[in-house]
């Protein structure tokens, strides 16, 4: 059976609908929406309106002290059955707490940030039907879950997590600052049919990938492309702290558009994040793109199954495809880190 | 003109027929049926940490659910449906001992140093993963050009290999290639360690 635990927020949805949620996401990220205006008074009133919802029980499940490191790096790739999340579950709350819920969602992403989102999530939800009585795994949008560390507050920092299968957002809120980072993003399938319409929730990651390999030179191509296959994540979940030497081209070893072009790449997960962090952040990534490194492992047709990782000063992106059950192309999963300021430590000290 | 009840009440109608509509073509429309987790591949993945005068080494094992059973024989040498503290050790040595590590040329001892050991379910639902922490230690090496090897044989009918050096933490070690095989189950790092500073 499939469970339509989570619904949209119905003047997110209402935006959704009126400019054709599942239609190209050019389309969309023209369309108006109050999430393009956040800041972090609006994102506080969003996420207190959502507290607000909860009993003082259902509290106590989703709000975690702020320097509770344990739930802070709780999360992960896996699905409910074999990775334990705590916080509110979706599935567990009123329609009314998980409109809020989405409300505050579309409250701290961009719209094409809110869009992937709830593309990660109608993914997962066709995985739902492999749910069976007493099995291990648990997949669909019940399974989703919502923490806090800390007081939603626009002087003192706080977090907010979302996630579950597939989907792994840290937000750390400092001022008017918010670090995404770590974040994990990931779709099986990668690719399915809605309404008849096809929706692809890493698509824009995938397409402007292999439009970037193809802009480079085969001198370029020769230094991008790694010698060996990349079968997964270099630095997975559960691997926070790390970072590996980079490899590939270097974005000094690039032309202006060619560098565009990169940076365009990185918006993809720059930009899941409300416009105001998403903007600061891809200038900060701009101010050091010669020293950002481009690497690729695989076909360079679009279509089939290549790795990439984009590694700079102040961002690290990977794109994995999974070959897990055959199409390893219908399974992606991708990191996003901040080696200068996981977790927004940076404007913690 | 209608009332601001009157257009949420339809809008609220619009939602729920969407909802059941999403609901409905997501059990129709969608004919795609994927695995969560790793099939018929034991992924073997290494991060070393390179120093002055030690090499930390950790490795991230994986079985598939096909090969899981293949793996477990290997670990749970009794057959008794678990692993105790013992088999983890000594699963973790059998790995190590597949691994050859150099520096300069020169054949180092990999000594373990903690495993962590998944639930026996959670291998067997491609889920699970063994971290093995190991070490290297020399004595530590001069400023000049230094070369590390490193290369795994574990299982290598089963398995897929990922290998990379982070970032050394001492700032005298500047990494200036990587060489691998195109299965990744060596690597050759070429490094230059700077001067101590004076």
């Amino acid at each position: 059976m499939v469970n339509t635990g989570v619904q949209l927020n119905p003047v997110i949805l209402a935006c959704l609908l009126a400019s054709s949620f599942f239609a190209p996401r050019n389309g969309f990220a023209q369309a108006p929406s109050a999430a393009s205006t956040a800041s972090s008074t609006r994102i506080v009133t969003a996420a207190e309106a959502f507290l607000a919802t909860l009993s003082e029980a259902e509290r106590a499940k989703a709000v975690f002290a702020f320097d509770d490191d344990k739930q802070r790096t709780r999360w992960s790739n896996l699905p409910t059955g074999i990775y334990h999340r705590e916080g509110a579950r979706m599935g567990d709350l009123t329609k009314p707490q998980r409109e809020a819920a989405m409300s505050l969602l579309a409250a701290v992403l961009s719209p094409r940030g809110y869009q992937k989102v709830v593309e990660i999530i109608a993914a997962e939800e066709t995985l739902s039907k492999d749910n069976r009585p007493g099995g291990r795994l648990v997949f669909g949008r019940d399974e989703f879950y919502i923490a806090f560390l800390g007081k939603p507050s626009a002087a003192k920092p706080w977090r907010l997590q979302f996630g579950g299968h597939h989907l792994a957002l840290n937000l750390t809120f400092v001022g008017e600052d918010t670090a995404l980072t770590p974040s994990h993003t990931a779709a099986q399938p990668a690719r399915f049919t809605l309404e008849g319409k096809t929706v692809r929730p890493l698509g824009q990651e995938n397409d402007k990938a292999f439009m970037l390999i193809h802009a480079l030179t085969e001198a370029q191509q020769k230094q991008a492309i790694l010698g060996y296959q990349m079968r997964d994540l270099a630095l997975p979940p559960g691997q926070d702290g790390k970072m590996i030497e980079p490899e590939g081209i270097k974005g000094s070893a690039l032309t202006s558009p060619q560098q565009a072009m990169l940076l365009d790449l990185a918006s993809e997960w720059t930009g899941i994040v409300h416009e105001a962090a998403a903007t600061a952040k891809l200038a900060e990534i701009k101010k050091r793109v010669a020293d950002t490194w481009f690497a690729w492992s695989g076909p360079t047709e679009n279509g089939s199954a290549a790795y990439f990782r984009i590694q700079g000063p102040t961002v690290f992106i990977e794109y994995a495809p999974q070959k897990m059950g055959g199409d390893a192309t219908q399974h992606i999963h991708t990191m996003y880190r901040d080696p200068s300021n996981e977790y927004g430590k940076k404007w913690l000290k | 003109m209608r009332s601001d009840r009157q257009a949420r009440g339809a809008l609220f109608i619009r939602h729920r027929a969407w909802a059941f509509g999403v609901a409905l073509l997501l059990l129709l429309a969608v004919s795609w049926a994927g695995s969560a987790h790793r099939l018929d591949e034991y992924l073997q993945a290494t991060l070393l940490d390179l120093g002055l005068d030690h090499v930390g080494i950790e490795m991230d094992l994986t079985p598939g659910v096909d090969v899981a059973a293949r793996v477990l024989e290997w670990i749970d040498v009794n057959r008794d449906g678990a692993v105790s503290t013992a088999e983890t050790e000594a699963y973790s040595d059998l790995v190590l001992r597949g691994v050859r590590f150099e520096v300069d040329g020169r054949r180092r001892d990999v000594k373990a140093r903690d495993t962590r050991m998944p639930q026996v379910e959670e291998l067997k639902s491609g889920v699970g993963t063994i971290r093995i922490q190991a070490e290297v230690n020399f004595d530590p090496i001069r400023a000049g050009e230094h070369r590390f090897f490193f290369h795994t044989r574990h299982l290598t009918n089963l398995s897929v290999y990922l290998v990379n050096a982070l970032t050394p933490e001492s700032p005298r070690i500047k990494i200036v290639r990587q060489t691998r095989d195109a299965g990744q189950t060596e690597i050759q790092i070429d490094c230059v360690v700077e001067k101590r500073p004076k």
